[in-house]
């Protein structure tokens, strides 16, 4: 992994829905050969016990940081190195969560809530772990457990990396049935990191976000419209960045962070002019119909749905998980 | 590079109004035991009854703090007891009640409970349990939730135990791993389970092995503060 990693530029923002509670938290880290973007997503319901030893927090609120802090850590202390993403996640990650979680030991106060539905330090995770190769490709890694999501934009549009932990992985479906996690982060259950890498030869962008940012619009093309409208209106990068949140917050109804890295020959103006065309094919296909549909329409957007889909999961048929 | 030709704007994002359809079922131990004083010198009972008519509004209300709106709230209320203590008068379960519509009469029906009778230590709080879970829930709603809440001071029998009683009913799960097969034959993405209930027979088994609970081992949530309290509202109401 020689040549130095061709970074463009970065964005990110992140907003509670009850101030000084918000149980999202992200990181960006990023060396010469590699980086790092990542969310994490603290499980409100499964972490819904708080400490007043912790100013009172959730351990939703504390696991999502937690874990944020672990990664930034495992990040610095490990890169710039050849090693693979799946050996970063088995010999890094892995344990490093796992130590950080448990030297937690929340103290018993009052009655002990417990049951199946409740989790000690619970926190979902969505990484990108980019790489430079040695051909001058970048390999990118989702990194991820929980509903939080790895997204590619590049000239052929959005792409999803990772696949929900859910009972409903299927990312149309979910958006209406609101699946049950079935594997996160925590204390007192098995960790499992699933890891998934592609390569890339072309311009991109990478991004990590939680389910705030793409789980409050009727179809995956609507958070792809949102990106791109927003990204055609900007007219700096900052602005996209602040019209993304503005845009996401109208129709959001919980935190939600996003951080994005640039990779390839992409300011703003190259980046409209490449995905102008496919932000028109969108807009003619999809947004306009989706426009003036009723809200309880679900098989209209069920229809355009398959019109879309194989293109937004083109990076399914590869890499590991 | 080409000249720059942008599209149109496009028309503004549809936003998914988070519109939910709730169902809860209150299973409430209404044996003499819980005439019993609690820490605050409330009759246990009495705090059950004011807990389950307080339980659905501040449900709303912190849906509603989370901008998840409750487009249909329906409470059915099942009052348990022991089937060979007790008789006929074992197990009263009610039709589910639309609320805020039909508040008066839901607040009457919970009124009107008085615990007494109950034979031995553990009630037939399994059989409670059972009718809950064959309610008829309304699935049509994609964002439909169930939450079957329990009040009781006491372990259970095993299921079956009151069969020699003439008011046992038909159609009960022949023993726990029956029950365990309807639990699972709810929709895991809508059931949820609250138990007030001690470390005891039945509850404790269910804590542990079903899926979508929380147990607040208590008698019935006695001593249960206020934070404990908001506590499990908000498991419930985040894990919708």
């Amino acid at each position: 992994m020689g040549s130095k990693l061709p970074l463009n530029f970065i964005l990110s923002f992140s907003r509670e829905m009850i101030p000084e509670n918000g149980e999202d938290s992200y990181c960006h880290c990023f060396c010469d050969t590699a980086g790092m973007v990542a969310v994490f997503d603290g499980c409100g319901g499964a972490g819904a016990r708080k400490h007043a030893h912790y100013s009172d927090k959730s351990e939703a609120y504390m696991a999502s940081r937690f874990c944020s802090g672990v990664f930034f850590d495992q990040f610095c202390q490990t890169f710039p190195s050849e090693m693979t993403a799946e050996e970063f996640v088995k010999d890094c990650l892995t344990p490093a969560v796992k130590e950080r979680l448990h030297e937690y030991q929340p103290p018993k106060e009052g009655f002990e809530i417990r049951g199946s539905m409740v989790r000690t330090l619970p926190t979902t995770v969505a990484a990108a772990l980019i790489q430079q190769e040695k051909d001058g490709t970048q390999t990118v890694s989702a990194i991820w457990a929980g509903d939080s999501r790895v997204y590619i934009l590049d000239e052929k549009g959005l792409a999803q990396l990772t696949v929900d932990d859910t009972s409903v992985p299927d990312p149309m479906e979910n958006l209406y049935e609101d699946g049950v996690l079935k594997n996160i982060l925590c204390a007192d259950r098995a960790l499992t990191l699933h890891c998934r890498s592609v390569r890339m030869d072309k311009p991109f962008l990478v991004f990590a976000a939680t389910d705030g940012c793409f789980g409050y619009v009727t179809t995956p093309m609507e958070f792809e419209g949102l990106l791109l409208q927003n990204l055609m209106a900007a007219e700096s990068l900052a602005q996209w960045e602040e019209r993304l949140y503005q845009t996401i917050g109208q129709v959001a109804g919980d935190d939600y962070s996003l951080c994005m890295a640039a990779y390839g020959d992409l300011d703003l103006k190259r980046l409209q002019t490449a995905l102008a065309g496919r932000f028109a094919m969108l807009r003619d296909t999809c947004l306009t119909k989706l426009a003036g549909l009723p809200v309880e329409d679900r098989q209209t957007r069920i229809e355009l749905w398959q019109g879309y889909k194989d293109n937004y999961l083109r990076f399914m048929k590869d890499g590991n998980t | 590079m080409n000249e720059m030709n942008y599209p149109q704007t496009a028309p503004e994002t549809t936003s998914h109004s988070m519109d939910y359809t709730v169902d809860m079922v209150f299973c409430i131990d209404a044996t003499g035991s819980m005439e019993d004083v609690s820490g605050s010198q409330t009759k246990i009972i009495n705090m059950v009854k004011q807990n389950a008519m307080n339980f659905y509004n501040d449900f709303i209300q912190i849906m509603h703090k989370k901008q998840k709106r409750v487009h249909q709230l329906r409470v059915r209320v099942v009052v348990f007891r022991d089937y060979i203590a007790d008789k006929e008068n074992a197990m009263m379960v009610t039709d589910f009640f639309l609320l805020p519509q039909q508040t008066a009469e839901f607040e009457a029906c919970i009124r009107s409970i008085h615990a007494d009778g109950g034979g031995d230590i553990p009630e037939d709080g399994l059989e409670a349990l059972a009718y809950a879970i064959k309610s008829k829930w309304n699935t049509a709603s994609a964002r439909g939730r169930q939450v079957i809440v329990v009040w009781t001071d006491a372990g259970t029998h095993e299921l079956g135990y009151g069969r020699r009683s003439k008011y046992y009913p038909n159609g009960m799960p022949q023993n726990m791993s029956e029950l365990n097969d309807w639990w699972d034959g709810m929709n895991s993405n809508s059931k949820r389970l609250v138990l007030f209930a001690p470390d005891e027979n039945g509850w404790s088994y269910i804590s542990q092995n079903w899926d979508n609970t929380v147990h607040i081992p208590s008698a019935a949530g006695n001593g249960l503060a206020e934070k404990s309290y908001n506590e499990i509202l908000n498991a419930i109401a985040n894990s919708v």
